[in-house]
């Protein structure tokens, strides 16, 4: 994680500004209820945070798990900052996260009413095999949204994104869900040149 | 603050436990117990060292055999030893 660590230094400032709207739409997708425990991976500096707890409320939960040291020092500070008390934050790698890690973070073991897949299948190395997994710990019923920036053939700027995200932008992210979910729906965002590439946002329930 | 756990390491814990687990579940269904397996062991290293201990008197590797063979077998011929057969014929000839 050691690139991811060095970008952490200046995710926020270079690409917090640039998705707040995309985060708002993630979120109302979600259809967040009170009480709701939502699995949030990779959770980066924690950027989403604010909104789901809005969803959550007191009540529910919100689980930050993400490969980076770095990221997760900041997602940290961003809940210390804010005093969020239901925030519970892990270094984990997609590849290996099960139940009794999430438990182990959370403190007993969690049901997942949702998951929130930001920016994160154009970068896990195998993307498949992890949305897979995270599938497999979401409740029946849960709901899923999965947020990524997509080009089949990317410009200089999507060329640019995949080289400093250490991204694949030309992935279809949705393809493992729509297979797999109920209630399926994809739909393009408001995107701008320096996305790279359009944004897409897919959402589904687990049967 | 809030802490970050690293489930890496909770991984690899894990991991250990369950492997432990395995191993008492295979002493299990072996029926060997921890004394069964370290007299074994002792018996396997016993074992061991004799049969290391035998290696080095008889080193098996073709170059040693070699080698042994020239320094134990009389020498048959060459003209500059003074031992060999051929001269001690030629001192009786003379
Ligand atoms: C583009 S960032 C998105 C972060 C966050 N979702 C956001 O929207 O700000 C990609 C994130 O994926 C994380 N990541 C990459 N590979 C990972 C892996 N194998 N396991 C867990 N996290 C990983 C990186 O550390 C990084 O924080």
């Amino acid at each position: 994680m050691g690139w991811y660590d060095l970008f952490s230094r200046f995710y926020d400032a270079s690409v917090e500004p640039l998705y707040v709207d995309t985060r708002q739409a993630a979120v109302e997708a979600l259809e967040l209820e009170p009480g709701h425990t939502v699995l949030d991976l990779p959770c980066g500096t924690g950027q989403a945070f604010e909104g789901l707890l809005a969803g959550v409320g007191q009540d529910g939960a919100v689980i930050g798990l993400d490969g980076s040291k770095g990221m997760l020092s900041r997602a940290q500070a961003r809940v210390a900052a804010n005093a969020w008390s239901n925030v519970f934050l892990g270094v984990a790698d997609v590849h290996a996260v099960d139940a009794a890690m999430l438990a182990e973070v959370r403190g007993r073991a969690p049901q997942i009413d949702r998951l929130h897949i930001f920016c994160g299948l154009s970068a896990f190395p195998q993307w498949e095999s992890a949305f897979e997994r995270l599938w497999g710990l979401l409740r029946p019923g849960g709901r899923c949204v999965i947020v990524d920036c997509h080009a089949a053939r990317p410009s200089f700027q999507g060329r640019m994104v995949n080289l400093v995200a250490r991204a694949e932008i030309q992935r279809e992210t949705w393809g493992p869900l729509e297979a797999v979910a109920d209630s399926y729906e994809r739909r393009e965002l408001p995107s701008l040149p320096k996305h790279g590439g359009t944004l897409v946002l897919a959402t589904g329930v687990k049967p | 603050m809030s802490k970050v756990i690293n489930l890496g390491r909770f991984r690899k814990r894990k991991q250990r436990e369950a492997e432990a687990k395995q191993a008492d579940a295979n002493a299990l269904a072996h029926g060997r117990t921890k004394e069964d397996k370290e007299l074994q062991q002792r018996e396997r290293e016993h074992q061991h060292a004799a049969l290391e201990g035998a290696k080095r008197e008889h080193p098996l590797d073709e170059d040693s055999i070699v080698q042994t063979l020239e320094l134990d077998a009389p020498k048959l011929d060459g003209d500059d030893d003074p031992q060999s057969p051929a001269d001690a014929d030629d001192e009786h000839e003379s």
